[in-house]
């Protein structure tokens, strides 16, 4: 597969956002990661029927469930693993300036999405499971690679169906 | 054989999420950690996981089942 100088700029684009998502995680505060962390403790409350209470120390914590929802559950791995794997993804399809524009613009948005729910379900099953230490982590593993496969499967069906009718 | 070979999209996700959580923290130096090595053992048994369980829906899915 050659790549034009658009698919490689839009890689280029890819990697700039991994590496930049990444070192930002590394040191971010709940304050900084509230995009986040907001949406998916009020969905994971609603799941529960038990609400989560923001703590700018902690992030949100629900004193019922004596559970955190910290910066390190955030799921933004998640989000930049899924944005990458959309993106190359739909590399193919980026055969214009314009095109890659919105690919990586709806890469990022579906990437956004997916994260607060799946993050979200990942930490309403690590509560009702009580799971903790490798068997938390074990989960959180199963759940995000299950959801990306799923979702990287979805957006090359989509994609086969766009190249078909066009 | 070829059912195999529709697999070949699973690489694209797994690697995609080998980088994020094995590739960049090891090389920003996380490999000297203890609790690393076992969220890269975590990581390898999970990817093994899902890709067996894919393997294994398409190799009960009917031939060309896509849709």
């Amino acid at each position: 597969m050659t790549l034009s100088r658009v698919q490689l700029g839009a890689l280029v684009v890819t990697a700039a956002v991994v590496v930049a998502g990444k070192q930002f995680y590394r040191g971010a505060s709940p304050d900084e990661l509230q995009g986040l962390l907001a949406p998916v403790a009020k969905l994971v409350g609603w799941i529960v029927g038990s609400p989560f209470t923001y703590d700018r120390t902690l992030g949100w914590v629900n004193r019922d469930a004596r559970f955190v929802i910290a910066p390190v559950c955030a799921g933004l791995n998640f989000a930049l693993a899924a944005f990458l794997a959309l993106s190359l993804g739909w590399l193919p399809a980026m055969r214009r300036p314009r095109d890659a524009a919105a690919r990586l613009a709806g890469a990022a948005v579906v990437a956004y999405a997916a994260t607060i729910v799946v993050d979200a379900a990942r930490i309403a099953l690590a509560l009702e499971t009580r799971a903790d230490g490798a068997a938390h982590e074990a989960l959180g593993v199963a759940v995000y690679l299950g959801a990306l496969c799923a979702l990287y499967a979805i957006a090359v069906r989509r994609r086969s169906d766009h190249v078909a009718t066009a | 054989m070829s059912r195999l070979r529709e697999l070949r999209w699973l690489a694209v996700p797994v690697a995609a999420y080998i980088a994020i959580t094995i590739g960049l923290p090891a090389a920003n130096g996380a490999v000297q950690r203890a609790e690393f090595v076992r969220h890269l053992v975590l990581v390898v048994l999970g990817c093994a996981a899902v890709a067996a369980v894919v393997l294994a829906i398409a190799l009960v899915a009917p031939k060309g089942d896509r849709s």
